[in-house]
């Protein structure tokens, strides 16, 4: 049986080409995601296991009060050194430090100023590499070579530095120190200097850290006791070892995070690899019927033929699961282009690592899915009746109307069951659940549709086609009639490219309606130019613009208006929360929030709440709520609701007047200040003006509201862009799976495409006839997805921002350019198939029987 | 009606020779055939298995090309085109209008109903049928109540003569006709049989038809007989029982 097994699959090589491909690509995806998360993995190790290279024992500071961590002193560090064993024992110390770029502006990380870190001890166990040498005298720094890179500074180079205060300090750069990947410095730049003058600079005494060097036939074990014991309870105390465990560790979960949503788009591919199998095995064992019959009449049983099939399925999984493993060292090389490109994601290139678990994996996910996805057909096949090897050409098959009730009920189940999960979650209030519930419902509701596909597609067909066949002729509502004739198998094919599709609407509808939403927050309540905040120093302290800053900016005549806004942390009814003031000149005019309901004017005892935000979600105008500011508690009354955002202040939960916020906080400086241009002026002068003012406050970000859109949109374009490249592959397979059912359709159709020759349709015209049936195909298929991705994805953007009153955006241009893509793609993947039909000559098509 | 009064060619086949393949694997399918189809007349072509017959159908069809000779085919006013010299989509376009095709396994498009499958040609072409004439064809082949219905709801000999109306409704210069019973039970290869001497005899068609069934060639107004890809013999108002003796002859 094997070797009819081993003959058929020589014989039918070409036919089985386009399933090959479907599994080399499904399972290419899978394991190109292992093998990129093993690789990452292994980056991540070695840089992470670079902070503690020749550590012997580490001693981390405790975990000081809130969540903050705390410091390990000098005398602490003076008690390691004195126990037995030890070598030597550094402190590394690290504060954030503000670095000014050659424009005399600070660097900054999502807002946040760069960091100092200590850069005396011993040489072997510093936790950088470095190029030149540390800091041997006063007035000499070492700076990260990804920082001096982006700024152009080179050893030699003078840098600025602006210390807590203000105040800023020169240093001579001798030498570039580089961390690798280093996830604790990623992105911020980091100034090397002795620790003593770090903590002049960053007012932070003591150290986070003490390395400590074991003497020569000292066990880290024994040493690490001994050091804990010094130290008594409170700091933590590992062994090198054990420290290099766990930051590789830590480096595992940050690659375990992007694998596994990695993961689910390998999932989808081969979904739609399973599809394309299922169907080629359908058709391929619905063409051989004959020859199955022939088999079952010389004696095959039923399990023989079933094992067949099987074996074959299985065979074509094994040689496409080796194939798929070797284009996934492939995908894991573009993986981490794609996401170091699209979303920085700051992967530390390692050589390629292709561990056994990808490959067996692979192996097992390719034999599993072709298996399965031919089993159904393979059950079909034993059910051949020898008799059948007699009778003549069966004709496009007609589904019995019992199998169709069945078919019809199970998709309504499904599609009712997903819609009632659907309502449930868009019912409820935690946008977090509620965006699950929805995702689960929409994943039944979606099965349904697919289900039902047979029973809906050739209507579908239809109605896109019959009007195009309407203006094209004759070759054209023959395509439509092709189309239409088996609709299982045009349903299945079509199927793949409603997920992958799909999926595509579905993201750029949300995308594009977090854009539109992030925009209209940014920009659409507040029409201001300018948004200046103080750097960030850790996630609890800002530092503050000074007063003098926003009166010295309303002197010039390049701005028409300026803000300013003081936010604070507070307690509503005792609830944590962030209270924020503007200014009487601005507030009312330049700032105006858009209330839901009330008035956003602010009298001495009233308070204008987040219309969003949970902590103050229950709050309706005239309800009293309790402010609390340290000591300071008033009652104030709700006099209105809106949702409540300042650029720069990322999330408000009450807004009250100017002075209120002076009598619960204190007098003190801004947090942002606003500043719109006047007219006529343009964007180079009043940034000019804007810099020449801010030149004396250095610890201030400058942020153009226009530099912030832009920015927001290349983000939002590079997500969209890795979304639809994850998703391609889906699409891709999906497009092979049409070129596989048109081809095997050609070849089902032999007879008839010679009698349409012979008759008087042109080669031409023929070659039209199947680039029609793949356009249906692929217009009804990503008409279908798309509608559904039109369904789900507001549902999901309402779920997920309901409370910020979001925008929902339907990217027409984007979706209609998709359709267009699918036709043309599903067109182009009819091409080879079609030449085929039309290169056979008439009369040997004929004799082929 | 007779066809004797004046006799006109439709197909006109002169030195047609076709050889498959090239060197030593040469076959010589056709050896320098000339014969002509005359106009109005329902013409058998017989011989035994290999002897060409099917292989000179297709190439007077213009179906098939050929290796050396002409083919020609006349319209009504006597006008002479030479397909040998057409390239393949001027052939095509005119097998649309000017040949028509019946062949063994009926070869009706499932997706299309039996109206639709007997428009298709002038459906291509582009043009409509004559209504009386289309009438005239379905009420003759007896397929008025079977219009709506697709191949897979018809019986063999329906199929059969659906196949028949399509290659006659664009009144086509001549039918060619391939073992157009081969796949019918002898009551239905009758009718079908009866249906092409009377498209002949009362409708003014022109048909040939290849078969190897003497009693098929009976229906004939000629016989031209092939053996070994020559002309081997030609029989006018043949019976079933000369062609039985014709062929005999042939095989000794």
């Amino acid at each position: 049986m094997l070797r009819t097994v081993l003959a058929g699959l020589r014989a039918h090589t070409r036919r089985m080409m386009a399933t090959l491909i479907a599994v080399v690509l499904g399972v290419g995806f899978v394991a190109g995601t292992l093998i990129f998360g093993d690789t990452a993995r292994a980056g991540f190790y070695d840089t992470f296991a670079r902070l503690a290279q020749n550590v012997d024992v580490a001693v981390l500071a405790p975990t000081g009060s809130g969540g903050q961590p705390g410091l390990l002193t000098d005398a602490q560090l003076a008690a390691v050194r004195a126990v037995p064993g030890v070598a030597g024992a550094d402190g590394r110390s690290s504060g954030p430090l503000a670095l000014l770029d050659p424009a005399g502006r600070p660097i900054t990380n999502f807002s946040r100023v760069g960091v100092g870190v200590s850069t005396d001890g011993d040489p072997r166990t510093r936790p950088f590499d470095i190029d030149g040498r540390v800091p041997a005298q006063p007035g000499e720094a070492v700076l990260d070579t990804d920082t001096a890179s982006h700024q152009r500074y080179r050893t030699g180079d003078t840098v600025v530095v602006v210390d807590a205060a203000g105040a800023r300090h020169s240093y001579t750069l001798v030498g570039l120190i580089d961390f690798g990947v280093s996830m604790t410095y990623s992105g911020s730049t980091v100034v090397g200097l002795p620790a003593t003058q770090l903590a002049t600079l960053t007012g932070v005494h003591g150290y986070d850290e003490i390395t400590v060097t074991a003497a020569d036939g000292v066990a880290q074990d024994a040493l690490a006791r001994q050091v804990q014991a010094a130290l008594g309870s409170g700091p933590r105390v590992y062994t090198g070892d054990q420290r290099r465990t766990d930051l590789a560790d830590e480096a595992t979960s940050v690659a375990t995070e992007f694998t596994s949503a990695l993961l689910l788009f390998g999932a989808i591919s081969l979904v739609v690899a399973a599809f394309v199998i299922y169907n080629t095995f359908a058709i391929l064992l619905a063409q051989r019927i004959r020859e199955t019959a022939l088999l079952r009449c010389l004696g095959a049983t039923r399990r023989q033929v079933f094992t067949a099939t099987l074996a074959e399925a299985a065979l074509i999984g094994t040689v496409g699961a080796a194939g798929g493993i070797l284009f996934g060292i492939g995908v894991a090389h573009a993986l981490f282009g794609l996401l170091n490109d699209a979303v920085h994601a700051n992967l530390p290139a390692h050589a390629v690592v292709v561990g056994t678990g990808p490959v067996l994996a692979g192996l097992g996910i390719g034999l599993g899915v072709t298996v399965v996805a031919a089993l159904l057909p393979a059950l079909r096949a034993t059910r051949t009746s020898p008799l059948a090897a007699l009778r003549v050409l069966p004709n496009a098959g007609v589904t019995g109307r019992g199998r169709r009730i069945v078919r019809a009920v199970a998709a309504l189940l499904a599609v009712g069951a997903g819609t009632a999960v659907t309502v449930v979650g868009a019912g409820m209030s935690d946008s977090q659940a509620a965006t699950f519930t929805i995702v689960g419902g929409g994943v039944l509701a979606f099965l349904g549709v697919l289900i039902a596909a047979p029973l809906y597609i050739g209507a579908v067909t239809a109605a896109v086609g019959l009007p195009v066949a309407a203006a094209l002729g004759t070759p054209a509502k023959v395509a439509v009639a092709n189309a239409r004739r088996n609709p299982g198998r045009t349903a299945t094919t079509t199927a793949t490219l409603m997920i992958g599709i799909g999926l595509i609407a579905l993201c750029s509808v949300l995308l594009g309606s977090l854009k539109a939403t992030a925009e209209d927050q940014l920009v659409g309540h507040y029409p201001v130019d300018y948004a200046m905040a103080g750097v960030r120093y850790d996630n609890a302290r800002q530092a503050a613009i000074p007063a003098g800053f926003a009166q010295q900016l309303r002197a010039r005549p390049e701005f028409s208006g300026v803000a300013q806004a003081r936010e604070g942390k507070a307690q509503l009814d005792g609830a944590r929360a962030v209270i924020a003031a503007v200014d009487p000149s601005a507030y009312g005019t330049l700032i105006t929030p858009a209330t839901a309901t009330g008035t956003h004017t602010l009298a001495a005892g009233t308070v204008v709440v987040s219309s969003a935000n949970r902590v103050t979600q229950h709050l309706r105008v005239g309800d009293s709520v309790t402010v609390t500011v340290g000591p300071r508690t008033q009652t104030l009354t709700v006099a209105g609701t809106a949702p409540l955002s300042i650029p720069g202040i990322e999330q408000i939960d009450a807004l009250v007047s100017w002075d209120r916020f002076t009598d619960l906080a204190g007098p003190g400086d801004d947090t942002v200040v606003l500043a719109k241009a006047a007219p006529q002026v343009s964007a180079a002068s009043s940034r000019d003006a804007l810099e020449q003012v801010a030149t004396a406050y250095p610890l201030m970000e400058i942020n153009s509201i226009a530099d912030l859109t832009s920015d927001l949109n290349t983000q939002i374009n590079a997500l969209l862009g890795l979304f639809a490249g994850l998703l391609g592959i889906a699409v891709l397979i999906a497009l092979f799976g049409i070129a596989n059912t048109l081809s095997l359709s050609v070849v089902e159709r032999t007879r008839e495409s010679a009698t349409m020759r012979a008759i008087g349709l042109t080669r031409a015209q023929l070659r039209g006839t199947l680039l029609i049936e793949a356009l249906l195909m692929g217009v009804v298929g990503a008409v279908i997805g798309i509608g559904f991705g039109l369904i789900y994805g507001p549902l999901i953007v309402v779920a997920q921002f309901g409370a910020i009153g979001p925008i929902v955006v339907v990217p027409w241009d984007w979706l209609a350019g998709l359709v267009a893509l699918a036709a043309a793609a599903a067109a182009a993947a009819a091409v080879l198939p079609a030449r085929r039909a039309a290169k056979a000559s008439i009369v040997a098509a004929m004799a082929d029987l | 009606m007779t066809s004797a009064t004046i006799t006109r060619p439709a197909v006109a086949v002169t030195g047609l020779t076709k050889v498959y393949g090239s060197g030593d694997t040469a076959v010589t399918a056709l050896d320098d055939v000339s014969v002509t189809f005359d106009a109005g007349r329902f013409t058998a072509i017989m011989g035994p298995s290999g002897s060409g017959k099917s292989t000179l159908m297709h190439c007077a069809a213009g179906l098939d090309t050929v290796t050396a000779g002409t083919v020609r085919l006349f319209d009504a006013a006597g006008a002479a085109t030479d397909l040998t010299g057409l390239d393949d989509t001027s052939l095509t376009r005119l097998r649309r209008t000017r040949i028509g095709f019946v062949f063994q396994q009926f070869n009706l498009l499932p997706t299309l109903t039996a109206r639709q499958n007997m428009l298709l040609p002038l459906d291509l072409a582009g043009r409509r049928a004559d209504p009386a004439w289309e009438a005239t064809v379905v009420e003759v082949l007896g397929l008025a109540d079977r219009l709506g219905h697709t191949p897979s709801q018809l019986s063999g000999g329906q199929q059969q003569r659906v196949a028949c109306a399509r290659a006659m409704l664009p009144r086509p210069d001549v039918i060619f006709a391939d073992e157009p019973t081969g796949n019918l039970d002898s009551r239905a290869g009758q009718q079908v049989l009866g249906f092409l001497r009377h498209s002949v005899r009362e409708l003014g068609q022109t048909v040939v038809m290849v078969t190897h069934d003497p009693n098929a060639a009976a229906f004939a107004d000629r016989v031209v007989l092939l053996a070994d890809g020559r002309l081997a013999g030609d029989l006018a108002d043949p019976t079933a029982d000369s062609v039985l003796d014709a062929l005999k002859n042939l095989g000794a």
